[in-house]
């Protein structure tokens, strides 16, 4: 048998990080015996107990860290000493996955947990939820298609006993930095969020990440929560929680415009808070928030710079100043008759916002519009202005998310780039956790085929990307970047900013 | 040089002169220890005792083991950063623990470890052991056999400082839960007081001041409640296991001036 006593010095590290670190050295090839603590008095007279000498631990401080291993034998060392390392570093990436066939056994066999995500067919999902709620695990539930008093039922049981019931059809959360879904891997910081809006809140999220600050929480509420039956109960429950968090200083709410009562609900209880609150309602009451005395962001751009100016006690503004030298130079290109825009999304929040900002100034139709006469009556045939959804459920039936699998975007690429009137297209790309490994590069040879659509016709389309993405992001966001460039498109850095470019190009055309 | 105002901050840090060097460095906290060992804790988060709460520790992320800064006139400062302490902004910690819901803690807590994550002292108990854990776990089995008195079990017990593995090793946890305990039944603290001294900055100071009645909030809040989910929510904020270790202090403490053992099996 070989003994070796490892000081690392001021080196800390938690218990349960220690314990765990402890119990995978001891199954490393090679460990009779492992003991990882601090090197206080106590520990070192247990140390001692066990075989060390005294002459070992004298220079040990009760800051360093012993790390008393007992091997087989010496030719071990090395290779043990470089696992432990790696152990260390690769702490926080560290994941065990287990398989069960049912939540009642991953229930009864994990007494600790508190997150259940769910992504079963809506209308399996009540007892499963309930299940977990009963347990007192917050439920994430991805799946769609549940009925509204189901969804009452359970957010009336989740808010009696404190807890979340994210859903149905909640796609982005992040809790504790932990990306639920559909997210972006973004920095830490005092800023919580409650959305109504999968890609509501990830445009948010990354907009404030790139200002320089960042997300305590995000917490997902489903599409409907601020609809009159149910009424906003996970929103204030979200709210509720941020309120009692202390990582949390300012308050993000993002929602499409809920009803008048509910919204005077949710401000009125903003304003019992210490926390400083943003109200983002997408083309929303301004004057409604702020005779309240609250900051209105009537988009998500708005939003993401109030929050971070929040954050980080500064006043930052996006730069409009090349939007329209931009919008100037492309218009050139443009031949007669190519005067409309279709914006082609897999995030349905982008969308809404394209359909407010271009709105302002252009006639234009959706398949996510809430105004009457801009519903598009056939949301597999563009007119005009379009703006289309491609993640709504009359795409996605049998098929997976176009976040997942954007090649069900591709064919539309194509229909449009073959019609003559169309100047301009809009694209978006989300990286992060959940969506497709590499979005961009499934949709390459479509823009390059759409591409050489127009040029046959001595035409040219304006394509407008935007990648929603952080450097963070498991995806390559420089590769994906690069195909896009070598595309030749305008590639923007929000949303927003899509809008405005692609509003200004068709003006006056 | 960038300047900055703390959130909030100890009032203890008022008005003095000092200087601190980086002890260690966390993700959401960075420590600085004077040349007493006195700590200052540098963090994003609000309500720690000894502690300076910034907006963001960004501006301190370039920081390493050993760089000095000085509390001067009511600012700390380094070569690159001025955080200013607004005295509106000063946080006092007083709390002498008559308002913990001890009996309800005796009423609820056998239940309450049987639903929570079993970390900190809770591994003692189950198959996960290492060295230091199975020592500590006999000597205390030891000491509930031998002692009956709360007197006697509790300076046994202090004997135990500084033994487990964590930053603030879980006997420290467990003796600040038992010493909240003690204050609520005002009952003599003088068994505790010897030996906080051996053990890691960060611990000897939750004790010290533990013993001079200064309490972070998540600590007050945790034991000034009767709500089962907030009980959880609250032990689950303070360190990895300190407050499980704390309310297995807090237990041990009821369950021997009860006259009863601690471990049953």
């Amino acid at each position: 048998m070989f003994s070796k006593l490892i000081i690392k010095n001021n080196f800390y590290k938690d218990s349960i990080t220690l314990m765990s670190v402890t119990n995978k050295v001891n199954n490393l090839d090679g460990v009779l015996e492992s003991t990882l603590g601090m090197g206080t008095d106590m520990n070192k007279e247990i140390i001692k107990s066990i075989g060390f000498s005294e002459e070992e631990l004298q220079s040990v401080k009760a800051n360093d860290m012993m790390i008393a291993l007992k091997l087989e034998n010496e030719s071990f060392l090395d290779k043990i000493l470089e696992q432990i390392a790696e152990l260390f570093i690769v702490k926080d990436e560290d994941n065990t996955n287990y398989a069960y066939s049912n939540s009642k056994q991953a229930i009864s066999e994990n007494k600790n947990l508190n997150m259940a995500v769910i992504s079963i067919p809506g209308n399996h999902a009540y007892h499963e939820v309930k299940r977990c709620l009963d347990n007192n695990i917050n439920v994430m539930l991805f799946s769609d298609n549940m009925s509204i008093e189901d969804e009452l039922k359970l957010k009336q049981l989740a808010v009696s006993k404190d807890l979340l019931m994210m859903g149905p059809d909640c796609g982005t959360s992040i809790i504790n930095g932990i990306g639920l879904c559909f997210a972006n891997k973004v920095r830490k910081g005092n800023i919580g969020i409650v959305g109504a809006s999968g890609t509501g809140i990830q445009e948010a999220t990354v907009l404030i990440d790139k200002l320089g600050a960042g997300i305590s929480h995000a917490i997902g509420t489903g599409g409907r929560d601020l609809s009159q039956e149910i009424g906003g109960l996970m929103m204030m429950q979200g709210m509720k929680m941020l309120e009692q968090d202390s990582q949390t200083d300012i308050v993000l709410l993002i929602s499409k415009p809920p009803a008048k009562e509910i919204a005077e609900k949710i401000l009125d209880q903003a304003k019992k808070s210490s926390k400083t609150y943003i109200i983002c309602f997408i083309n929303g009451d301004k004057n409604l928030v702020e005779e309240k005395g609250f900051q209105f962001a009537m988009t998500l751009e708005e939003a993401g710079f109030a929050a971070a100016n929040a954050s980080l006690s500064k006043v930052i503004s996006p730069d409009f100043s090349q939007e329209q030298i931009i919008a100037s130079a492309v218009q050139k290109t443009l031949k007669q008759g190519q005067r409309y825009l279709r914006a082609l999304y897999c995030g349905g929040t982008l969308a809404a916002e394209t359909e407010m900002i271009v709105g302002k100034d252009h006639m234009v139709y959706s398949n996510v519009s809430k105004i009457k006469e801009r519903k598009l009556s056939d949301p597999f045939v563009s007119k005009e202005n379009s703006i289309i959804d491609l993640g709504d459920d009359v795409f996605t039936q049998g098929k997976p998310h176009p976040m997942i699998d954007p090649s069900i975007r591709n064919s539309r690429i194509i229909k449009e780039a073959q019609d003559k009137s169309v100047a301009v297209m809009i694209l978006d790309f989300e990286l992060g956790y959940g969506s497709n490994s590499n979005p961009v590069g499934m949709t390459v040879e479509s823009l390059k085929k759409a591409k050489q659509i127009a040029k046959d016709d001595s035409r040219e389309i304006v394509i407008i990307c935007y990648l929603l993405s952080t450097k963070g992001d498991k995806q390559n966001i420089q590769e994906q970047k690069r195909l896009l460039e070598d595309l030749d498109v305008i590639m923007v850095n929000s949303n927003a900013e899509a809008a405005r470019i692609a509003s200004a190009v068709i003006k006056e055309l | 040089m960038n300047k900055i105002e703390a959130l909030s901050f100890d009032k203890i840090f008022l008005e003095q002169y000092n200087i601190f060097v980086v002890d260690s460095i966390f993700d959401r906290s960075i420590n600085l220890c004077d040349s007493q060992q006195k700590l200052l804790t540098l963090t994003s988060n609000k309500g720690i005792v000894n502690s300076i709460c910034l907006l963001s520790l960004d501006l301190l992320k370039n920081l390493k083991l050993g760089d000095a800064f000085i509390l001067n006139n009511n600012y700390l400062s380094n070569n690159s950063l001025r955080i200013c302490l607004n005295v509106d902004k000063a946080q006092e910690f007083f709390w002498d623990c008559s308002s913990a819901k001890i009996p309800f803690f005796q009423e609820n807590l056998e239940e309450f470890f049987d639903n929570i994550n079993s970390q900190g002292i809770l591994q003692f108990f189950k198959s996960e052991k290492n060295t230091i854990n199975q020592f500590l776990f006999n000597k205390i089995q030891e000491i509930d056999q031998k002692y009956s008195a709360i007197n006697s079990f509790s300076r046994e017990i202090a004997k135990l400082y500084s033994g487990g593995i964590g930053s603030t090793p879980s006997m420290d946890d467990m003796i600040l839960g038992m010493i909240i305990s003690a204050k609520y039944f005002q009952d003599p603290i003088d068994v505790f007081i010897d030996s906080y001294q051996k053990t890691t900055s960060i611990s000897r100071n939750m004790l010290l001041n533990a013993l001079q009645n200064r309490f972070s909030d998540t600590i007050r809040d945790l034991y000034e409640n009767e709500d089962p989910h907030k009980i959880q929510y609250f032990t689950e904020k303070i360190g990895s296991s300190s407050g499980i270790d704390m309310l297995v202090g807090t237990y041990f403490y009821i369950q021997k001036k009860g006259g009863r053992p601690c471990l049953v099996n």
